[in-house]
């Protein structure tokens, strides 16, 4: 058991990854979701079409270069990541989340100084990290393989959808937990997929999703930021 | 004399290098490879813009085919470069098909770019890559509309029943990646798919344009959905969803008014459009 893998996943961190549906809130109100099943639906395809394609192959790619101390090319990805993530909700979610997970990890004994060679590259760099990337770095200096690191950060994403569907439906924390072990070989697959992944293969086409993020941003009352 | 089995009868592309002669945009260096040909730009009356069709003189991309096109648009340039009819896609055999593009754009050119709207076959596999390299103040709007196969065959209609596409587009100013469209579609896609990726629609799109474009777009038509994305380097992404021929028109009405804009103020018109000179095709109706 890696205490450092459970610290960096546990949903009570204080990055606001409470305040992330990741676009689900929009499918609600397009009644495309609407109750268990069609969460459990919704999550199976998110993970298999958009989060694993993208953000699993920064995440696996990210803690292969922390690994390798490969600091300019981790600088690169994350770069990457900028570009490649459209909706600026999304894109946002990911930053704030990312630099609240740096700070946090450079206040701890674990962490701080591991880090310290990877964010001098972004001393006069504006964008910020992103929260996939930082993921990965600190799952490697966590002692993580490449496989659990992702592993943990997709079983922390579709658990992070799940919840915001049990508080934006709502559905009972029962069914929650139900359909969180009914995913568990869909998560699973994003880790033999992508885990070994070139960084250059990362990128999710989702023209519907995408438009569905942004039509969130203008629901007229909305739980979630993003 | 090669058979049109060997590999190397399979390759074809263009390299074409716009210059500008006075006010007007001509082409400077040219070079073509059959079956991929071009047009010398047209200079139409009244129009900011020249308009240069690439042709592919087969029925498609075949099993095989390779194209590589190059543009290169020196300072000032205007143009609208776009393929004379649909990119189709034909099954895959043995490998794949693959469209590329290398496209450089100097400071103060406004380039248009709208290949032709690519129509997977069933069974085809297609690898498009893009890359495009941007100067400081250079302008650019690239264009994808993606159709879900021979759509208008009645029962004969094959959608989504391609067996992999590619999109693999990244540009770069002054080196630095600004915006990358980068996917992996494997087919056939089953309904599940077909509405998480186009939202039950026939046609997706995906348009590129530099820097921030008009605050207010007239609202898209009724079926049609349209989201505008501001992206980090502070240029914008347009994604549409809705039925081939609404998004075709809003796709290139949005394009083209941008284009206008830059080369005419903002109460110019759209490029071309209007102008009465260009044959219908599947890009302008």
């Amino acid at each position: 058991m890696n205490l450092r893998l459970l610290q960096i996943a546990d949903s009570a961190l204080p990055i606001s990854g409470y305040t992330h549906s990741w676009g689900l809130e929009a499918a609600i109100a397009r009644r495309r979701v609407h109750d268990a099943e069609t969460l459990e639906r919704w999550t199976r395809l998110w993970l298999r079409n958009s989060l694993g394609p993208l953000e699993g192959v920064l995440v696996a790619s990210s803690c292969r270069y922390a690994q390798e101390k490969r600091h300019d090319d981790l600088y690169e990805l994350n770069r990457q990541a900028a570009a490649a993530i459209v909706p600026p909700s999304i894109r946002r979610a990911s930053r704030e989340m990312g630099d609240q997970l740096m700070a946090l990890a450079s206040t701890w004994s674990w962490s701080s100084h591991a880090l310290l060679p990877f964010q001098a590259p972004f001393i006069n760099e504006s964008t910020g990290w992103h929260h996939s990337v930082v993921f990965g770095l600190l799952g490697a200096i966590a002692g993580g393989t490449i496989e659990d690191v992702l592993l943990t950060y997709t079983h922390q994403a579709a658990l992070g959808m799940v919840s915001a569907g049990v508080r934006a439906i709502p559905v009972g924390h029962t069914h929650g937990q139900q359909i969180l072990a009914y995913l568990q070989d869909d998560i699973s697959a994003v880790v033999a997929l992508h885990g070994n992944s070139d960084p250059a293969t990362s990128g999710a086409g989702c023209p519907f999703y995408e438009v569905m993020c942004d039509e969130q941003t203008q629901l007229y009352a909305r739980m979630f930021r993003s | 004399m090669l058979s049109a089995n060997h590999p190397a009868a399979r390759v074809g592309g263009a390299r074409v290098e716009l210059e500008l002669a006075g006010e007007e945009t001509r082409l400077g260096a040219g070079y073509q490879q059959v079956p991929v040909r071009f047009l010398p730009p047209f200079a139409l009356p009244n129009e900011p813009a020249c308009l240069l069709y690439l042709i592919n003189l087969t029925a498609g991309l075949l099993d095989g085919d390779g194209h590589l096109i190059e543009v290169l648009a020196r300072e000032g340039t205007r143009a609208l470069v776009t393929g004379q009819s649909a990119t189709r896609v034909h099954p895959a055999v043995k490998g794949f098909s693959t469209q590329q593009w290398d496209v450089e754009v100097e400071s103060d050119a406004c380039l248009v770019v709208l290949p032709g709207p690519v129509i997977p076959y069933k069974e085809s596999r297609y690898y498009q890559r893009g890359r495009v390299r941007l100067a400081p103040r250079a302008r650019m709007i690239w264009g994808d509309i993606w159709l879900p196969g021979r759509y208008e065959r009645a029962e004969l209609s094959e959608l989504f029943q391609f067996e992999r596409i590619v999109q693999d587009f990244e540009v770069h100013r002054e080196g630095r990646l600004v915006y990358r469209d980068r996917f992996v579609w494997n087919g056939p896609w089953t309904s599940e798919e077909i509405e998480w990726h186009f939202g039950r629609q026939l046609a997706a799109a995906s348009l590129f344009v530099t820097g921030a474009i008009a605050e207010s777009l007239p609202a898209p038509p009724p079926g049609l959905v349209r989201s505008v994305f501001p992206l980090e380097s502070g240029d914008t992404c347009l994604r549409w969803c809705g039925e081939p021929s609404a998004v075709t028109t809003d796709l290139v009405q949005v394009a083209l008014s941008q284009a206008g804009q830059w080369t005419g103020g903002s109460n110019a018109p759209p490029w071309l459009v209007a102008s009465g000179n260009l044959a219908p095709n599947h890009w302008f109706f």
